[in-house]
């Protein structure tokens, strides 16, 4: 017990020093959103300004405010420059834009001090601290809990009580919102930026006394201090106070309690992993998190170009010289793994910092494999790909749960227990001494780098193309199609009958096997296989380096690869510049900054943009997916699946104490129209969310022909028949109107996984999507993105989707909204047909009464979640209880100029748009007689 | 844990830079060492010179001896060249090392700081290329016979500690050195182990510390929970021993420390600040500071003139004397310098003076009992301490690192 206190003590006093980086963290994702990989630079600028003015005679606590507020100015100067020019770039250009910052620091630390630690003067008492019974720990240890609370104290005080603090939380929730208060967002987030990069200065100068002061130790910090800051969404000062801590205190127990110093060092991590797993509810996203992602390629690069690129490869290979050959080696294999991670992130729009964890996994398994039983090149090669899959999975399941920049965040959690527990861990890796491993030969014939470097290279660039054109034909497939729709909006996908979970597993599994095959031919490089490269930083490089080149196209991997550690440019630039590496990092991390301002999607995407300028002729066969349609009949009913009958039975949804649904009954049969109708808050938008499976939890029972789907997920349901829209569309806005059909109408068996692999299937739109594409009037804007139509092509392209998936019944989440006279006339006649032409079950929820009505067989009508009435249009429109609900008080009889009557018979969009407008607001008349 | 730091831009390039050198050359092989009757003589270093893991500082402490003796007109009328090859702590760099020093047709390797020693000695005996001033981190630096230690090593270095924390009146001691050099730290801990049973010592706790561990102080609870009152201690990274240091003596003021002394340098003492009085280091000769050593003097008067501001420790004293040692050895050959020659010439020694930084050398006879250290012929240390920004010896005498 003695002795876990004091290791407790121990990890407190250095978890405290996380605690208050962790908090910088939080303010500045607070204040503006993003999630800043400078932390740890903003450490090194505050504790060698307190080294140098301390070395320099400056009293020590002068030096070290002059830290803290040389690292507050920086903090907000580089979010003035870099950060605000950002606003409407996708987080992970603003994450690269922080990385570029701290790879400058780090330059620049380098050049001046080198990789030596300094000597660091100490704010705190240094001497020991008795805890009795002969057990003692520095002073500064125990000084550094107590100003770790205090700081939480006063920050959590500030950001709930002050005029600030709340404008920065609004700032969190509404950026806009916070303008019309007449509070700049800007400057907001800038003074939270200059707080959150001085609290990481004053952690890095009361830590350096303990760790040493080093460009790399406090550039550490960054890691603890993310993970407490996630422990506390980033969101709560608490939170990340008990986050820091419990890092700190992990971490030393751990070195107490288990002699591998590897497996100590991965606990924190897979603890963290362990909470993450069990927390039992998702991380809550920023709204500025789903704004903008980075634009995706078409993977259409005419053959010509294909061709001449290959012709130029394979010359520089064999005519350039062993030298070139061993670099192009390298090259290759890191354009291999940049192509793992337009995978997982540019398709599949999963944020991975755990690209080298894979790669280095799967060159372990192939390294142990060929030291230990001498299993040749090519076996390895295949069965490292193959162990990744489930390591892929592994790592993959908390993206089910986790997203965005709190996703990268967890797969670096990931890869830095893998490195810490594996790659790291010289008793399996045999550290800087790495594994033998037996020379690569390929049916026979030696591809030995170190004999014969061209024809290792002229290997790893088969293996690259290979996987390019892998890559290729699953953009180009269904299983892309899945990927990209999951990327935009996963509620749309699982609607459509995507598997959500397994896309993403899917997408990481790939990736992982990609990156696996990478990490063999990179160790293969050597007659020792060594794994220090295999690290989290390395991840991070790679998805900087891809984000430069453009995170969502294939010939990015190329551009990157080049430019990544030991590619043909970083091995010019070393040999031709005679830059040291510091001077390279400080030149990249300038570049890095000055490119995702200039360029946040990338530089590839520039060039297709520009292409597209000054050729679009060209561009439109090579560079854009192109839809293609076969004649289609003018009866959709040959190719829409079986109608069905729904019918729900007794279902009613509470959301902790407040019941939205009340024992609710609907039943559809097919070519019935139920109209479901209520004013705000009345539950139907629940109803449907209910039937379709985004509200899990219910009691009650959904059927459809007979077949209960309860317990369902939402693509389940989907694939058994149940089809809808969603009131705010929820198109996939980055995918064009043909990919948006074709997604909803892909078969969604995990068939297509595999065959895509090989072969992206059919190009032409199905039958199904092909005759809703001109039944809905959509065929001449099949190659165009859903933002260039208008609003109301737009909705009318969000059913003709639904209907493309081939529902055996129909749901319409409030179909009418926005929609002008016209637009509602033809959305009437759309619903009629749909259901009475084509046979299908439709559920309307609408708060259009009139169109409602001049659609329904029959109408239901909810408040507060309990069925109030059922019955015809007329009936409804007479009935006493509807009356009430949406006027309050009188009696149908009451009601001025309403004849007794809630709606007119009349033809839709006619008075009865009054009504709408009325009921649009929330409780208003249920309508008006003409 | 590293962070985003020079791995990740510059040491794949670095690596694949020095394997490009092996793979232009095809295998090597035992061309290396025997032309150079004529013209420029050629001698190579290689080993870990990266800052922060290695030991920059070495190759310039031997290239001031190259220069001076090519200022004084060369070795016979032959002017010296010094090929310099840093293997940034991998084992496939150092192994392209070997062979791109092979390939320069190197007549001598001198005073390697290699990791890997196991795996670029067989590179080297085989091309019969003598190394002169091996740093025994490796059971190959002390046992090939192309291997001419002239200090007592890594391996000794370790040995000593315990005769050193006794001379201090340490009772219980162990040791709390770096745990993921692989074989180097097995053989750290083997040679500590073979100076507790020397000086009559108990096998004591030996922990391992993560060099990227950020805070020492769990690790240093971990060894003193077993109750001892002696450490020795020891960081690839010289720099952390001053934390480690930092943190055992907040957690036992009274504790005896003793540190190896290859790597303790200006900046280390800087940061050893007033920890530094409290320790005792283990040395592999005369200090830096003791200026009445002839050898020291000359080292002294050559790094102020050619290397000017550079660190004086245990290892550029090394890297300068064994290059002063071939120097003096190839005088005796005319101009039949070849490795060969070299090779032969280093094998007869006797008595041979090392200016006082060292006993004088005799490399005709094996040690029996160093720890299987078999070419350890100088299996002494002096022990030193740190006073006023310095390290001095505390009584300069020459004692065995592997009896009482």
């Amino acid at each position: 017990m003695q002795a876990f206190l004091l290791f407790l003590v121990l990890g407190l006093g250095v978890g405290s020093a996380y605690v208050l980086a962790g908090q910088g963290l939080v303010l500045v994702y607070k204040g503006s959103g993003v999630l800043n990989f400078s932390q740890g630079g903003m450490a090194v600028i505050g504790g060698f300004t307190c080294y140098e003015l301390d070395a320099a005679g400056v009293p020590v606590w002068a030096a070290a405010a002059a830290g803290v507020l040389i690292a507050a100015l920086c903090g907000a100067l580089f979010y003035a420059l870099v950060i605000r020019r950002l606003a409407t770039a996708s987080n992970v250009a603003k994450l690269v834009a922080t990385l570029g910052f701290l790879t400058a620091v780090e330059g620049i630390g380098g050049i001046i001090y080198d990789g030596y630690s300094r000597p660091a003067p100490s704010l705190l008492p240094a001497g020991s601290l008795s805890l009795g019974d002969g057990i003692a720990v520095g002073q500064n240890r125990v000084w550094l809990i107590g100003i770790a609370i205090v700081f939480t104290t006063v920050l959590s005080l500030l950001y709930k009580r002050t005029k600030f603090g709340m404008a920065t939380r609004a700032s969190a929730e509404n950026e806009v919102a916070l303008a019309a208060l007449a509070r700049s967002p800007e400057r907001v987030a800038a003074i939270n930026w200059a707080i959150g990069s001085a609290l990481a200065a004053v952690a890095g100068i009361l830590l350096a006394p303990i760790t040493g002061l080093s460009v790399e130790t406090l550039g550490f910090l960054l890691y603890p201090a993310l993970a407490a800051a996630l422990v506390g969404r980033f969101e709560s000062f608490w939170l990340t106070l008990a986050g820091g801590a419990a890092m700190g205190v992990l971490q030393s127990e751990a070195a107490n309690y288990i002699n591998s110093s590897g497996w100590a060092q991965a606990v924190p991590f897979i603890a963290l992993i362990a909470f993450i797993a069990v927390r039992s509810e998702g991380l809550p996203g920023r709204s500025q998190l789903t704004t903008t992602l980075p634009r995706v390629g078409a993977a259409r690069t005419s053959w010509p170009v294909i061709v001449v690129a290959l012709a130029v490869a394979v010359y520089a290979v064999f005519a350039l010289g062993p030298s070139w050959s061993t670099v192009l080696a390298a090259t290759f294999s890191s354009a291999l793994i940049l192509l793992s991670l337009v995978v997982v992130t540019g398709i599949a729009g999963q944020l991975s910092l755990a690209q080298y964890a894979f790669a280095g996994t799967g060159a372990y398994v192939a390294a142990r494999l060929s030291a230990t039983f001498g299993l040749p090149f090519l076996a390895v090669l295949i069965i490292a790909a193959l162990v990744a899959v489930p390591v892929g999975v592994i790592v993959g399941l908390p993206a089910v749960r986790v997203r965005g920049s709190n996703l990268a965040i967890v797969t670096l959690v990931v890869s830095l227990a893998i490195s810490s527990a594996l790659l790291e861990n010289p008793s399996y890796t045999g550290g800087n001494f790495g594994l033998g491993v037996q020379p690569p030969t390929i049916f026979g014939i030696a591809v030995n780098p170190l004999l014969y470097a061209n024809r290792y290279a002229f290997v790893c660039l088969v293996v690259l193309v290979l996987a390019l054109f892998m890559v290729r034909s699953v953009r180009s497939g269904a299983a892309g199609r899945r990927m990209l729709a999951v990327r935009a909006n996963e509620r749309a996908a699982s609607a459509l009958g995507v598997s959500v979970t397994g896309t993403k597993l899917y997408a990481f599994s790939l990736s992982a096997s990609i990156a696996a095959v990478a990490g063999v031919l990179i160790v293969f490089q050597e007659s020792f296989a060594i794994f220090s490269n295999f690290t989290a930083d390395n991840s991070i490089l790679a998805i900087v380096f891809l984000v430069l080149s453009g995170v969502g196209y294939l010939s990015s991997t190329f551009v990157g690869g080049a430019v990544l550690a030991g590619g043909i440019v970083s091995y010019a630039l070393s040999q031709w510049t005679g830059w040291s590496d510091y001077t390279l990092l400080l030149v990249a991390g300038v570049l890095l900054m000055v490119s995702t301002v200039r360029t946040p999607h990338g530089g590839i995407d520039e060039i297709v943009g520009l292409t597209r300028r000054v050729a679009p002729r060209w561009m439109r066969t090579a560079g854009t997916v192109h839809t293609t349609m076969t004649p289609v009949t003018a009866d959709l009913k040959p190719v829409l699946a079986q109608p069905a009958a729904l019918s729900v039975r007794g279902l009613s949804v509470a959301f902790g104490g407040v019941r939205a649904l009340t024992d609710v009954s609907v039943d559809v049969r097919p070519g019935q129209v139920v109209g479901l109708i209520g004013p705000n808050g009345a539950g139907k938008t629940t109803l449907i969310d209910a039937i379709s499976g985004f509200v899990p939890r219910y009691s009650g029972s959904v059927t459809l022909d007979g077949k209960r789907l309860d317990g369902l997920p939402p693509h389940r349901r989907s694939a058994a028949g149940i089809g809808r829209s969603f009131q705010s569309l929820e198109l996939f806005e980055d995918m064009t109107v043909g990919e948006n059909l074709q997604v909803a109408s892909d078969p969604h068996g995990p068939g297509v996984l595999v065959t895509n692999l090989a072969w992206p299937g059919r190009s032409p739109l199905p039958a199904v999507a092909a005759v809703a594409a001109s039944q809905f009037e959509l065929a001449e804007d099949l190659d165009r993105l859903p933002s260039e139509l208008s609003y109301g092509r737009r909705r009318t392209l969000s059913i003709a989707r639904a209907i493309a998936a081939a529902p055996r019944c129909l749901l319409l989440d409030e179909p009418a909204a926005g929609l002008d006279q016209h637009e509602r006339g033809e959305l009437a006649d759309l619903i009629l047909r749909i259901a009475h032409e084509w046979g299908l079950a439709v559920l309307v929820v609408e708060h259009d009464v009139e169109l409602v009505l001049s659609v329904s067989d029959t109408v239901i009508a909810l408040d507060f979640g309990l069925k109030i009435a059922e019955g015809t249009p007329d009936e409804i429109r007479r009935d006493a209880a509807v009356i009430r609900s949406y006027i309050g008080g009188g009696e149908p009889d009451d009601q001025a100029g309403g004849a007794g009557t809630a709606g007119s018979a009349g033809s839709t969009g006619s008075a009865g748009s009054a009504a709408t407008h009325a009921a649009d607001s929330g409780r208003g008349r249920i309508g008006s007689a003409s | 844990m590293p962070k985003i730091k020079l791995a990740a831009l510059a040491s794949l390039a670095l690596t694949l830079g020095a394997v490009t050198a092996c793979s232009s050359g095809g295998s090597g092989g035992s061309s290396g060492g025997s032309a150079a009757t004529g013209g420029t003589i050629t001698i190579g270093i290689t080993g870990s010179f990266t800052a922060g893991t290695g030991y920059p500082s070495i190759p310039l402490s031997a290239q001031a001896r190259v220069d001076a003796i090519n200022a004084a007109g060369g070795i016979n009328g032959r002017k010296v060249k010094l090929v310099s090859c840093s293997d940034n702590l991998n084992v496939n760099t150092a192994i392209a090392c070997a062979q791109k020093l092979l390939q320069q047709k190197v007549v001598a390797v001198v005073s390697p700081l290699s990791a890997f020693g196991n795996e670029i000695y067989p590179v080297f005996n085989n091309a019969h290329i003598p190394i002169i001033g091996t740093t025994t981190g490796t059971p190959s630096d002390a046992t090939y016979p192309v291997s001419f230690p002239i200090t007592v090593g890594a391996l000794g270095g370790f040995a000593g500690m315990p005769a050193a924390l006794k001379s201090e009146g340490a009772t219980k001691i162990g040791l709390l050195d770096e745990g993921d050099l692989g074989p180097v730290t097995t053989a750290n801990e083997a040679g500590f182990a073979a100076g507790e049973k020397a000086v009559g010592f108990p096998a004591g706790p030996t922990i391992g510390v993560p060099g990227t561990a950020t805070d020492f102080g769990p690790y240093v609870a971990k060894v003193l929970e077993k109750g001892v009152n002696g450490l020795g201690i020891y960081l690839n990274n010289s720099t952390s021993e001053a934390q480690l240091a930092q943190a055992i003596l907040q957690q036992d003021p009274k504790m005896k420390i003793v540190i190896a002394g290859f790597g303790v340098n200006s900046q280390v003492i800087s940061a050893l600040g007033a920890t530094a009085s409290h320790l005792k280091v283990v040395l592999w000769g005369q200090p830096a500071s003791a200026m009445s050593a002839p050898g020291i003097a000359m080292f002294n008067a050559d790094m102020k003139k050619y290397a000017s501001g550079q660190p004086l420790d245990d290892l550029d004293i090394q890297g300068w004397a064994s290059v002063w040692l071939f120097q003096r050895v190839a005088q005796g050959l005319g101009k039949n310098i070849t490795a060969a020659s070299v090779l032969a010439a280093m094998g007869k020694l006797h008595g041979m003076s090392m200016g006082g930084i060292y006993p004088p050398l005799t490399t005709t006879t094996t040690c029996s009992g160093c720890d299987g250290a078999t070419r350890m012929f100088n299996p002494t240390i002096v022990v030193g301490k740190i006073a006023d920004g310095k390290v001095v010896a505390v009584t300069g005498k020459f004692v065995s690192a592997f009896s009482s």
